[in-house]
């Protein structure tokens, strides 16, 4: 995994320097007086950016789109729907339509709902790339995200060093319906399969106030439970409170996903046992990377450069980290060295 | 007044680098799609408020309108097999007839009951929401029809549809405030509703048509919407109902009631629209930037609310003294 992330970034390496060369030979081309010794001339170009939502873990996907692009010098910005209302999000799309950007990378809330947008977005040569969640019947260019199956099997493997055979696990989540909550739960049951048995998922839609009665009633409810999940980055923080509440800390083992800035307090004072962190930082920095150097270079050149699946499609899996008591302050002091406090 | 408004909100748009962008035929259809969403159910807001009501379920309702239409389109309570049940046409009207309805039930509740509009439209609010996640599961429901989506889509005559039934809605409710007697009703009620009262005026009947007419318009623009994004999602619309609100205060209507116009709450809409975009477009210029435009929105919409309303209380003043 990490050495075929360290290739990727080898290989974008390569890319950005056949950039600059495609650049300076255009710039050469197109200034007669322009001496090799003067930088050449760069098409400016401009990145969108839109997520699928306003939420804390965006921060860290913010901080790296706007390193790419400084370094880059090129122009991103990111735009994110209020209330993950799909509506907005078209309306964004075609506000970015609207500005000539060179290529959009974006976080789909409902594929369904702006498929004809990006459509369009492609028919007037907008290059179009998906992060964090997918979308290939878009026929977007790239995929950049976490591989939510291999997610849920790191929480799996990571919960069956805590838990013994035989094992009780409640899950929890916002919506079962999403692909991400989908394959999460597929992978953390195949990982324990034969030693924990997940008894039941709750949904709160979204609503982290509902998260912790969930949390509570299924502590009243499953007495025989031994450890609670939490699928997504609010549910942790959930469970903790509500197992805090029953006075069950210690017993009840807890993994959960992401690190809001509560999971982070909740691992050094060793109240989450587990929790398996995705990269937004990566999804903005290689978003930036990737529709840049399409931009510059090619789609084609760029993409023969970057990760392929056995069926040819062009997915760069960011990889997931999995984070505990024991490793959270160097986790805690990578992510400060990135610009960020949490992920 | 509200013309002063629109000139500052264009002004930022006639700086170079957004001018290109502002004016571009694409951009310019959008902006006119968004203001006919928007404006159809602002114009049903402003009957309401005209009458010295407030209609809190109009975004629950869009919502709700959606995902009956996908519902009936698609329910297997008819024919599964197919994949769509009603026709479109059947589907629309059924889930308008619900709208209806729902507004009937709000004019019965503040007229009969004399229950307070914001209690009443709350309750409804709240329940239709709660009623979308139950009839769609909590999911989307997707209408994958290009006919249905032809209803945000399609321009004839070069207008984008949902701007064209603002239009013909817009036209028939200024027809109807300015020539008829419903029309002086709705004022008179909003006026002083123990002077119309008095005089003769059916307050019931007024406030029943005020509220129906809300219902409705906020089921029209739940089709709208749904259309524009090709699914009744559940979720959808949260807190749409205070655009409405907010461009038919921007456009001179008072909460008080007995003030507005549909001219005023169009020209609103226009601008809530605008801005927005214009933020879009501005933003990379200004802030070059961390921070996405929808995190300024509340903040620039609520000053321009605030902006409008001093704007007329001060006008109001003048008129008073002088």
């Amino acid at each position: 995994m990490r050495t075929l992330l360290m290739n990727y970034w080898l290989r974008l390496a390569v890319v950005g320097a056949a950039a600059l060369a495609v650049a300076s030979c255009q710039g050469r081309r197109a200034g007669e007086t322009a001496s090799p010794h003067t930088p050449p001339p760069r098409k400016q170009v401009r990145i969108a950016i839109i997520t699928n939502a306003v939420a804390p873990f965006w921060r860290p996907m913010v901080v790296g789109m706007t390193r790419a692009a400084d370094e880059l010098g090129c122009e991103a910005n990111w735009y994110g729907p209020e209330g993950g209302d799909s509506m907005k999000q078209r309306e964004l799309i075609e506000n970015a339509i609207s500005q000539k950007v060179d290529g959009i990378s974006i976080s789909p809330t409902d594929p369904k709902a702006i498929k004809s947008v990006l459509q369009k977005a492609m028919d007037k040569g907008i290059l179009v790339i998906t992060m964090d969640s997918d979308f290939p019947e878009s026929g977007r260019l790239a995929y950049i995200g976490t591989n939510n199956v291999r997610a849920g099997e790191e929480a799996g493997r990571a919960a069956k060093k805590v838990l013994p055979q035989g094992s009780k696990m409640i899950a929890f989540v916002g919506y079962m319906s999403s692909p991400n909550a989908q394959e999460r739960l597929a992978g953390f049951k195949r990982a324990t399969q034969g030693w924990i048995d997940v008894i039941d998922v709750q949904q709160d839609e979204n609503d982290a106030n509902k998260a912790v009665t969930n949390a509570e009633d299924a502590l009243q409810a499953h007495p025989e439970v031994a450890g609670l999940l939490g699928l997504w980055s609010y549910n942790g923080p959930a469970i903790v409170t509500a197992v805090e509440r029953a006075g069950k800390l210690g017993k009840i083992k807890i993994i959960c996903f992401d690190a809001e800035p509560a999971t982070l307090t909740n691992l050094k004072a060793r109240k989450v046992d587990a929790t398996v962190v995705q990269k937004p930082y990566l999804f903005g920095y290689l978003s930036v990377m990737t529709l840049y150097n399409m931009t510059v270079c090619g789609v084609d050149e760029t993409r023969a450069m970057m990760p392929k699946t056995a069926d040819g499609d062009t997915i760069v899996d960011t990889g997931v980290q999995v984070v505990t008591p024991d490793n959270v302050n160097e986790f805690e002091e990578g992510l400060r060295k990135m610009g960020v406090r949490s992920s | 007044m509200v013309f002063c408004l629109l000139v500052i909100v264009l002004v930022p748009a006639l700086f170079a680098p957004t001018r290109d962008a502002f004016y571009d035929p694409y951009n310019l259809r959008n902006l006119a799609a968004r203001t006919g969403a928007l404006g159809i159910f602002a114009i049903g807001e402003t009957f309401v408020i005209i009458t010295g009501g407030i209609d809190l379920s109009v975004g629950s309702l869009i919502a709700f309108t959606g995902v009956l239409v996908g519902k009936l389109m698609s329910s297997p309570a008819f024919n599964d097999r197919v994949g769509f049940a009603l026709p479109m046409y059947p589907a629309i009207a059924l889930a308008l007839v619900a709208a209806g309805l729902v507004g009937a039930f709000h004019g019965v509740l503040v007229s009969r009951l004399r229950m307070p509009p914001f209690v009443a439209t709350l309750g409804t609010m709240l329940a239709l929401r709660s009623l979308a996640m139950i009839i769609s599961d909590q999911v989307a429901i997707p209408i994958p029809s290009d006919r249905f989506a032809a209803i945000y889509e399609s321009a004839p005559l070069g207008a984008p549809l949902p701007l064209v039934i603002m239009i013909v809605v817009g036209v028939a409710s200024a027809v109807l405030l300015r020539a008829t007697r419903l029309g002086r009703y709705v004022y008179a009620v909003g006026g002083n509703e123990q002077a119309a009262r008095l005089s003769g005026v059916n307050v019931r009947g007024t406030k029943m048509f005020a509220y129906v007419a809300s219902a409705l318009l906020a089921g029209v623009a739940g089709v709208v919407y749904a259309a524009a994004v090709k699914q009744g999602h559940p979720s959808s619309a949260l807190g749409y109902e205070l655009s409405g609100i907010a461009a038919a205060v921007i456009g001179g209507a008072s909460l008080m009631g007995g003030l507005g116009t549909v001219l005023g709450t169009v020209v609103g809409a226009a601008i809530l629209t605008a801005i927005l975009n214009v933020l879009q477009l501005l933003m990379p210029l200004v802030f070059h930037s961390q921070l996405s435009p929808s995190l300024l929105e509340g903040a620039i919409v609520g000053s321009i609310v605030i902006l409008a309303v001093a704007l007329n209380i001060l006008r109001q003043r003048g008129r008073d003294a002088g």
